[in-house]
């Protein structure tokens, strides 16, 4: 689904990856482990087509993703439809007057035939039915949590990308959440430092180091050694 | 020479360039403020042009459209008004870049936290544009309409300001319980 070869990205004076290599196979559910600064959501971002490598490949399905591909409309709304990214920043996500109209975005742009199904639909899974005629921005921050989630799910993307998705939300909603990505048919893909909750987000772990390193990349058996995330500087 | 007296002498000069009446010599202090921004001229020029023209252009253009309706001169006043706006604009900047401006404040407490707070504000507001920017780019499918533009800057807006309401109050409670007399 995602390959990314000798990936490397600077910015300011700083280097995020260094000749980073990452594949990502359709259908698996991998946690992406690591401190603040780590690099978690840059990588998110650059398997989003948001920021781009200095040097080295990404590909999605194949195919070389880059700003020129992105800039060719029929590429672009392909990506945009099937790669999700549920945002850190929640608030950035939310710019429509109502729930409703920020759920049906996506599915409003694409045409799609079913949009207030699809829209009731995701209301109702995340608990959000009495609000939809309500505006995102002044939601608590849970409530926007489950918004932004419903919104991006709302398109039937093959791919979700998650960032700390769950920092806002109670325990009874984050129990909820961790079924629902469970049962999902799709890749996805969540960053997190929440170790509590990352051993029920995939069975594929990934653990970035402080300088953006992968430092372990395997199954879940045995990412959650005290050594190993201690080294990571999860734990200490 | 100290940072402090950098910052004495920035503030005279602020307050000299405001008093300004007329272009000619503002025009002067404009040359002698690029002659000592050296290579970073254009880079100043480019931004303070960009923040005068978002500020300053738009409001002297309509006063200078009524002098015009009213058959009175209006290029003194459009140039002089803006000018001074500019080298303002250029000094500070240039002031910024030349001198650590924490150190230059750091005779006063009060100017000190007033500075952090205000950097911490603008650096915040700057990740939650770059952050509103991705966001739209990620959930934008197709080239969006007229009406779906006007929607996202309408909430955007609403959204940005709510948000620092909301961030300006807590930032008010926890100065007040960290103890400032605030």
């Amino acid at each position: 689904m995602f390959k990314g070869e000798n990936i490397t990205l600077k910015r300011e004076n700083s280097t995020i990856f260094e000749k980073l290599n990452l594949t990502i196979n359709a259908g698996e559910k991998v946690v992406l482990l690591g401190v603040n600064g780590s690099g978690k959501s840059t990588l998110l971002k650059l398997l989003d087509g948001l920021v781009f490598p200095d040097s080295g490949e990404l590909f999605f399905e194949g195919n070389p993703l880059t700003k020129s591909a992105l800039k060719q409309k029929e590429k672009n709304e392909y990506f945009r439809r099937n790669v999700g990214l549920v945002f850190q920043n929640i608030d950035a996500m939310l710019f429509n007057p109502t729930v409703y109209d920020e759920i049906a975005f996506g599915a409003r742009q694409l045409e799609f035939d079913d949009v207030d199904a699809r829209v009731r639909n995701y209301a109702e899974l995340f608990g959000l039915t009495p609000y939809l005629q309500s505006v995102p921005f002044k939601l608590s921050g849970g409530q926007k949590q489950k918004v932004a989630l419903a919104c991006v799910m709302a398109l039937s993307p093959k791919v979700l990308l998650l960032d700390e998705p769950t920092s806002a939300l109670d325990p009874a909603s984050t129990a909820k959440f961790l079924d629902i990505i469970a049962a999902l048919p799709i890749t996805t893909i969540t960053a997190t430092h929440n170790l509590a909750i990352a051993p029920r987000l995939g069975e594929r772990v990934v653990i970035l180091d402080e300088k953006g390193k992968i430092l372990y990349d395997g199954s879940s058996e045995n990412a959650y050694e005290i050594d190993l995330l201690t080294r990571a500087g999860l734990i200490i | 020479m100290q940072a402090k007296t950098y910052f004495i002498l920035y503030i005279g000069a602020l307050v000299a360039i405001s008093t300004m009446k007329s272009y000619e010599p503002l025009l002067i202090v404009l040359a002698l403020l690029a002659l000592i921004s050296g290579r970073s001229v254009f880079s100043i020029a480019r931004r303070s042009f960009l923040l005068v023209a978002l500020f300053s252009i738009f409001i002297t253009l309509s006063y200078s459209v009524v002098l015009y309706m009213n058959n009175q001169s209006f290029w003194h006043y459009f140039l002089t008004v803006n000018l001074r706006s500019f080298d303002m604009v250029f000094l500070t900047l240039l002031f910024s870049r030349k001198v650590n401006i924490y150190e230059a404040v750091a005779f006063s407490k009060d100017l000190s936290f007033l500075l952090i707070l205000s950097v911490s504000k603008i650096m915040t507001m700057q990740r939650a544009f770059a952050d509103y920017t991705d966001a739209l780019k990620s959930r934008t499918l197709k080239k969006p309409t007229r009406s779906q533009i006007y929607d996202y800057l309408g909430s955007a807006i609403a959204g940005f300001l709510d948000k620092n309401i909301r961030e300006s109050k807590e930032n008010f409670e926890a100065m007040k319980s960290r103890g400032f007399s605030v």
